[in-house]
């Protein structure tokens, strides 16, 4: 079909200036065509192809939608105002080297069975890269509202490659109020449930040295006070059980650790921080010395991990084992100091800390896979029990919790639910990830 | 027989089979004016990437489907069903005769920078962590450098020039883009060449240490020389990429429903054979340009940007085998995989990148072209897309010969020959899967011309050898009103096939409308052709076409 001729009819104030041919289109071509929507030659009317039935039906999702697009809209607010204002970028280049970028990460954590259900919200600062060697410090801080009040306090700091690249040194502090714990008594069996308030201070310094291969040699020593109280609510915990360290404690401990950590990323399309491979097994001993009263003991333990990788995605099988005992008698280890099975860690389906005595043993069989790049899925069977002595450990009345979960993406957010063969249910949402080494320690 | 049948349908009064659309006589519009007066430079329309994805996954997305939109057709095409030319579009392969040298030329207009060094480097590129030069070369002229990934050399240039001029062959607007070389001493630092990586840095000095060091970042060859994209900076006022759904209200030029666009929902199949994935709005920019003829004229022109991501690049340097088979947030795959435990193989998971230097994970083993996805859900008219725009975008593509597309790759300049065989090879074998997916799903007849009083017309299926059935073409007509006037069975006689005469409506228009049913083992389908008589010159002619 022959073009329309140009320079016809020129629309609005678009005026010939020149007749030179221009390779470019230009709007003396384009001046008499019709205009955008009247293209179609049709001359019968053109529907937009609604119904009736659409016209109510959307007019009964009116409502609906506007409450839709109300709830939403401090979500949208709020990335639009991140976006806006490129929050990320502006807390980088704060030094004058300019290498020191900052970040700040949201932190939420809930937790829910057992008649425990409290969430906690809060945020951490970090600085990367601080004096131009990689070192790390961050800022942290927590709060759960409400009835089961909480609050977190950390400042940590590693020294990267400070001191070379085989040797790095971690520091951790923190303070932490913990409004309702619980304590169910010792041992395996299902004790009655004790509520506790505790306030807990702890500094903690952690060396990481890379002998060979990878086999690190960890020492690290902590200085820890708790102290203990009645619940804001409910029965007295006096009225039911005093435990050892019931009035509080101070302690040192210093513990020596060998690690093992050959777990790697296996596939060459597999996220580099997705770990498919390898072992894991670190063995540790440590002495525990109470500053105020009581006498000493030491701990030690064994935490392995055996990752197979099964497939494309990645798919991950995950055999993992954790045993701790310590030697003193319950009636010189304060009860927060003995081993315990329960929670997000060890021994999920339970509640956390819901089993407590000299010994603890654990295995878990985990299947890992993907359902997108950044999200993926497991499902878990733990089994174990704690013990009063190493020469009681068997097979008997073992618990077992079982359930399954998604982890989001690199900072490995998991949301687990679990149940036991004891009954119950848990939702939890933690940062922690099983057999993070870095989450056991912390806990001293 | 079926026309036959057809016919007594209609003559015993059954339901109207004739749908209503009805046409001009008259040419069908082949240019649109879109290129009228804008006076006030329209506003720049900011991208906001969180917004923007949140938008498309979860809120407008929802928000959308409680609208309950009807299937519709796509607008802004004219009888033809063809997109017509205006500041979006430009049918170029197929319409006119592109030769191979214009082809490898593409959208240039002027010899690549390489030819005019030194280069004066005055900033760096602002936003995205990949390094970035703004350059002026020797004839003044102003290009953005850009680099391969670390680890992945040739990939997102070679992917870039292939693509851009591929689409640009097609008819949409791309930069100037070309693959060039060079040493460190081609560069010389301007006085005030300033580092800003990101909108809300302040601007600081570009030293000779920095840009050394920025260089350290990127690939550099044995001979010790770069290899880069230069881009050239586009003529006029960037405003932005333009909106996935609605129009831009400060353009009265853009006065059809993005959603609605024939070339944005074409886009996706185009997008697909090329494994252009990163489709977002960042990724378009509309542009305030003077017109080249008319002075004191301006208009906005819409681009298209960024195609370093295509032909599988996104997948291997994201390590990532799922870019083209599921969105980034894909609730149904990911719902697939919880269910299953991830026991059930994706098609993805077959996907393999050990392909010669400079190739991603391209390939078509596993290429579907109505799955395909790219890494957002977010760009609408990708969703409101239908077989119709497919269609017409496959009988575009089909168009490149093995000669063309080779000549195409060889503008990548990969090192490794192989590179080039194997991506020409591969861009046939998707386009082949392509055109024998939706010529299988609209009747695939095309080309409709009056010769000798029939109507006359191209078989894709069986000009492209998709089917080798034995085909007939059942034909019956009606006047205007959608009464019968004859039927007739047509033979296939190779690709191209002419009905008997036709039996033509009344008056003096002689308003025909001609049914031509496919019928063949694989496939029965049927097309509408409107024929009139041009009152001018007494020859009747097509037009309009109707695909039920």
């Amino acid at each position: 079909m022959p073009r329309v001729p140009a320079l016809a009819l020129l629309a609005l104030t678009c005026a010939v200036a020149s007749a030179e041919p221009a390779r470019e289109p230009s709007a003396a071509e384009f001046a008499n065509a019709p205009l955008p929507g009247q293209e179609s030659g049709r001359i019968d009317p053109v529907g937009d192809g609604d119904s009736t039935a659409r016209e109510i039906g959307r007019a009964a999702l009116l409502v609906p939608r506007w409450t839709f697009e109300l709830v939403l809209t401090p979500a949208r607010t709020g990335l639009w105002l991140y976006d806006r204002y490129e929050l990320d970028q502006r807390a980088g280049d704060a030094t004058a080297a300019g290498t020191m970028r900052l970040g700040f990460s949201p932190s939420l954590s809930f937790e829910s069975g057992y008649g425990i259900t409290g969430g906690t919200a809060g945020g951490r600062l970090d600085a990367h890269n601080l004096f131009g060697a990689h070192e790390e410090a961050s800022l942290e801080a927590a709060a759960g509202a409400g009835y089961y009040f909480r609050q977190l306090y950390a400042v940590t700091a590693t020294s990267g490659h400070r001191f070379g690249d085989r040797f790095t040194l971690a520091l951790d502090t923190g303070y932490e109020v913990r409004a309702r714990d619980a304590f169910y008594g010792l041992g395996n069996g299902a004790g009655e449930v004790t509520r506790y308030s505790q306030h807990r201070a702890r500094a903690g310094l952690t060396g990481d040295l890379a002998v060979w291969s990878d086999l690190h040699v960890r020492p690290s020593v902590a200085l820890a006070q708790q102290s203990f109280g009645d619940p804001a609510e409910g029965a007295s915990a006096e009225d039911l059980y005093m435990p050892v360290g019931w009035m509080g404690t101070q302690s040192a401990y210093g513990e020596l650790a060998l690690r093992w950590d050959s777990r790697r990323g296996g596939g060459e399309w597999d996220p580099h921080w997705k770990l498919t491979n390898g072992t894991l097994a670190t063995a540790y001993a440590g002495r525990y010395h109470q500053l105020d009263a009581g006498g000493d003991f030491w701990r030690y333990g064994l935490d392995a991990e055996q990752l197979v990788r099964l497939g494309m995605g990645p798919r991950v099988l995950a055999a993992q084992f954790h045993g701790e005992a310590v030697t003193g008698s319950t009636d010189e280890v304060p009860f927060t100091e003995l081993p315990s099975l329960g929670g997000p860690l060890y021994l999920r389906g339970y509640a956390p800390d819901r089993f407590r005595d000299r010994v603890a043993l654990v295995g878990a069989l985990e299947y890992r896979w993907d359902l997108a790049r950044w999200l993926g899925a497991h499902v878990f069977v733990d089994a174990g029990r704690v013990y009063d002595s190493l020469g009681s450990v068997g097979v008997d009345h073992l618990r077992a919790g079982y359930g399954g979960g998604i982890e989001i993406g690199r900072a490995t957010t998991l949301l687990d639910i679990a149940s036991s063969i004891d009954g119950g249910f848990v939702v939890a949402l933690t940062l922690d990830p099983i057999h993070d080494l870095e989450a056991r320690e912390r806990r001293r | 027989m079926r026309a036959l049948t057809l016919l007594l349908v209609a003559a015993c009064g059954g339901a109207p089979r004739i749908p209503s659309p009805r046409f001009a006589n008259a040419p069908p519009v082949e240019i649109v004016n879109d290129r009228r007066d804008v006076a006030h430079r329209p506003g720049e329309r900011v991208f906001f990437q969180d917004v923007y994805n949140y938008d498309g996954l979860v809120q407008r997305r929802f928000t959308r489907e409680l609208e309950l939109h009807p299937p519709t057709r796509a607008r802004g095409v004219n009888a033809l069903d063809e997109a017509p030319d205006s500041t979006w579009f430009t049918n170029r392969i197929g319409v006119r005769d592109l030769s191979t040298d214009e082809l490898a030329r593409g959208p240039n207009t002027l010899d690549s920078p390489e030819q005019h060094k030194p280069w004066t480097v005055t900033s760096t590129k602002t936003g995205g962590a990949e390094v970035g030069f703004m350059i002026t070369d020797a004839r003044g002229e102003k290009y953005l450098l850009k680099f391969d990934t670390r680890g992945f050399p040739e990939q997102e240039t070679g992917a870039h020039v292939i693509t851009e001029k591929l689409l640009w062959a097609v008819g949409y607007n791309v930069t100037e883009d070309s693959v060039v070389r060079f040493r460190s001493e081609d560069l010389v630092l301007a006085k005030n060449a300033y580092v800003r990586d990101s909108e809300v840095d302040d601007k600081r000095p570009l030293t000779a240490e920095e840009l050394a060091h920025r260089l350290s970042r990127i690939e550099r060859s044995s001979d010790g020389s770069y290899r880069a994209l230069a881009s050239r900076m586009l003529p006029g006022v960037p405003l932005g990429g333009h909106p996935a759904e609605g129009v831009r209200d400060d353009d009265p030029n853009d006065r059809i429903p993005h959603e609605l666009r024939r070339e944005l929902r074409g886009l996706y199949t185009f997008a697909a054979w090329l494994d252009h994935g990163d489709i977002q709005e960042s990724n378009f920019l509309d542009m305030y340009a003077t017109d080249p003829v008319v002075e004191n004229c301006h208009y906005v022109e819409h681009y298209l940007l960024d195609f370093g991501k295509s032909l599988g690049v996104f997948a291997t340097t994201g390590k990532d085998p799922r870019r083209g088979y599921d969105y980034w947030f894909d609730p149904t795959a990911i719902a697939g995989a919880l269910v299953t435990f991830g026991l059930v193989e994706r098609s993805w998971e077959d996907r393999h990148h050990d392909h010669p230097r400079g190739v991603g994970a391209y390939d078509a083993a596993s290429f579907d072209p109505d799955e395909w996805r790219p890494t957002s859900a977010a760009y609408v008219p990708f969703t409101t897309r239908d077989r119709y725009d497919a269609f017409w975008a496959t009988k575009i593509l089909m168009r490149f010969t093995r000669e063309q597309l080779h000549a195409v790759v060889q503008t990548a300049q990969y090192s490794d020959p192989r590179a080039t065989e194997y991506l020409t090879d591969t861009l046939v074998a998707r386009q082949r899967a392509t055109g024998a997916y939706w010529f299988a799903r609209v009747n695939p007849l095309d080309g409709f011309r009056i010769e000798h009083g029939a109507v006359c017309f191209d078989d894709l299926a069986l000009r492209y050898g998709f089917t080798a059935a034995a085909t007939t073409y059942a034909v019956a007509s009606f006047d205007f009103a959608g009464r019968p006037l004859g039927a007739s069975t047509a033979p296939a006689s190779g690709a191209r096939t002419c009905t008997q005469a036709l039996p033509l409506g009344p008056g003096p228009d002689a308003y025909t409308i001609v049914e031509i049913a496919t019928q063949r083992a694989d496939y029965a389908g049927r097309t509408l052709v409107h024929v009139a008589r041009d009152r001018s010159s007494g020859e009747v002619r097509v037009i309009g076409i109707w695909r039920p």
